[in-house]
């Protein structure tokens, strides 16, 4: 390595040294790679987890109707996972909207369970209106509900005749 | 030892790529595997949810007026019903919970659910039921009113026979082990209500309507016959089951009847004249006055007769006279007169009336004239038999003439003698004139 006669290491030392060197490069690297797997896994886990809440989240209406200025909607999870109401949208006959009203809701609706959605508006929560109104309920996934992104929406046609049929979104 | 580091080297990277990325890769691909079988858990859920399809009817006992449901599952996947929901029209919301089984087999016979809610008369109904995976079906009765039943049960009855009495019963009967449904009749809700009628044409085609909800009935029709005294249950057709889910028909066709025709048309044929027996006319310059007669025919049919009558010509002619110079029938004017009528069914009356105008002679003796009325021609409605030459009796109208005359009022000296009349001194005799007399005259 050195030139000939000058006093030098010898091959061993040198490559221990190297070696060394290239274990202690590989082991910071190994230790790089391991922390930048970790941290990428959990990320992933937890927007699949997120994913997989919203993709488990579903509600259907059973029975929806007008009275004395409130709508009534009788909302069911029919997902796989807890679910909250989170926001209204009425979307009036013959357009204009979204209204955002005040309601009244089940504060969480468990699996299987059916909540009670009260919506009031003296406008177009009265069965006096002629009008229909579609209500866009807002809800999400309970361990998601702290991220507005995951939020699902799910359309209901509210007849005007009391107590009527409204169609299912 | 040369060459040691470029070992350790590959073997650190092949330890990373092993403890490290292939993990990872192994990790990941396991995690999106879980999201893909969520989606497709989700997916094969809305599936499933479409795929339901379920036909609820509403109804009621007969007997509590307690509201059942009937479910039929039209779909290929079985359904459990969660929550029904009934609504009124008072503003009551009553909530039915599934406690038990309430699960639906696909291509399963209607099911009846029973509610617990009594149906009040003066109260609408909307029911809603709810499934498991999250459909609402409202019922078909929407809304379900006991005092106005949705559906109509049309019953057609071929080929009745005449004279006859038909009673058309519909009833609720047992289903399942349940009597489910009610007929409208004298009040909002029976359990059978009846129509009466009674043919009075031979092989009569009618069609009854009931107002019912659903359920299922049996359709009975009694035949009656009038035996003199009461009427007789003579055949019975029925009792045929009718399950009603919507509007429906049955149809009962009896066996046809031959019509018969009308054996002796002179028995069950009536013709009559009314006329006045005398008329009277005066002179008037140097000749007697016409004469007019209004003269009414009376026909009828009895009504054990077998069929109608059809297009019947009925004449009225003069068949003999005396001390006239000439005589006319109206309306047609002529000697003789026919007047067409339509039809005449069992039992009917009619009147035909015609105007006799008869010119007198001018001789100071009445006259007369006979009349007679027949059934020129007729044809049977059912069997196209033609009838005729069916007389009335002959009437005669004596024609009275008012002729002048003189007759002694009063004889003797206290005779109170009139102006007009003339007093004659040397008889004491008081002697008047009259034009009231009147000469007449009748057949012998």
């Amino acid at each position: 390595m050195w030139g000939k006669g000058r006093g030098a290491i010898s091959e061993v030392v040198a490559s221990v040294i190297l070696a060394s060197v290239t274990v202690c490069l590989g082991l910071m690297l190994w230790g790089l790679a391991t922390g930048w797997s970790f941290s990428s896994s959990l990320e992933f886990t937890r927007e699949t987890d997120e994913s997989i809440a919203q993709i488990q989240s579903s509600i259907s209406v059973d029975l929806g109707y007008m009275s004395n200025g409130r709508c009534i909607l009788y909302v069911r999870n029919v997902g796989d996972t807890p679910v909250k109401i989170m926001g209204v949208e009425l979307y009036p006959e013959g357009g204009g909207g979204p209204m955002r009203p005040n309601f009244d809701a089940t504060d969480c609706i468990e699996r299987g369970d059916v909540g009670v959605l009260t919506i009031d508006d003296d406008t177009y929560c009265s069965s006096d209106s002629d009008k229909a109104v579609k209500v866009v309920i807002i809800y999400s996934a309970e361990r998601t509900s702290n991220d507005p992104g995951r939020y699902l929406r799910f359309p209901y046609l509210l007849a005007p005749a009391n107590l009527s049929r409204g169609g299912s979104g | 030892m040369k060459g040691i580091s470029s070992i350790l080297g590959a073997v650190i990277l092949a330890a990373i790529v092993f403890t490290v990325l292939i993990p990872l890769l192994i990790f990941l691909q396991n995690t999106t595997t879980l999201y893909h079988l969520q989606v497709l858990e989700r997916h094969r859920a809305e599936i499933e949810r479409f795929q339901e399809n379920l036909e609820i009817h509403a109804t009621i006992s007969p007997d509590n007026h307690d509201i059942y449901l009937l479910v039929r599952n039209k779909g290929s996947l079985a359904v459990n019903l969660t929550n029904v929901y009934i609504a009124d029209s008072g503003g009551g919301l009553t909530i039915w919970n599934s406690t038990g089984n309430s699960v639906i087999s696909p291509l399963s016979p209607i099911t009846p659910i029973y509610l617990n809610v009594t149906a009040e008369e003066d109260k609408a109904y909307t029911i809603h039921a709810a499934t498991e995976r999250g459909r609402s079906y409202a019922a078909v009765e929407k809304p379900l009113n006991i005092t106005d039943p949705p559906y109509i049960l049309q019953v057609t009855v071929l080929n009745m026979k005449y004279d006859r009495r038909y009673l058309i019963t519909v009833e609720v009967a047992d289903w399942m082990g349940l009597r489910l449904g009610c007929v409208a009749g004298a009040t909002s809700c029976n359990e059978t209500s009846s129509l009466d009628y009674y043919a009075s044409t031979w092989n009569e085609n009618q069609t009854f309507f009931f107002k019912l909800l659903p359920g299922n009935y049996t359709v009975a029709i009694r035949e009656l016959e009038w035996n003199g005294a009461t009427w007789e249950k003579v055949n019975e057709y029925g009792p045929r089951n009718v399950l009603i889910l919507d509007n429906a028909v049955t149809i009962f066709r009896l066996p046809y009847n031959a019509p018969l025709s009308i054996s002796d048309i002179e028995k069950a044929f009536t013709i009559s004249i009314d006329a006045p027996s005398s008329v009277f006319t005066k002179m008037e310059g140097s000749i007697y006055k016409t004469v007019t007669v209004n003269i009414g025919v009376n026909i009828g049919l009895i009504a054990a007769a077998n069929e109608s009558l059809r297009d019947l010509r009925i004449k009225l002619e003069v068949v003999d006279y005396k001390n006239l110079d000439g005589y006319n029938i109206y309306p047609c004017g002529g000697g003789e007169c026919e007047i067409e009528v339509e039809k005449l069914r069992p039992g009917d009356n009619k009147t035909l009336n015609f105007r006799l105008e008869l010119n007198p002679t001018d001789n100071l003796g009445g006259g007369y004239v006979v009349l007679r009325a027949s059934l020129v021609t007729a044809r049977g409605e059912m069997t196209g038999k033609t009838y005729d030459s069916v007389y009335s009796d002959d009437v005669a109208v004596s024609l009275c003439k008012f002729t002048e005359m003189y007759y002694i009022k009063c004889v003797g000296s206290d005779c109170d003698c009139p102006g007009d009349c003339t007093w004659i001194r040397l008889f004491k005799i008081c002697i008047c004139k009259t034009s009231i007399f009147p000469r007449c005259d009748i057949p012998d």
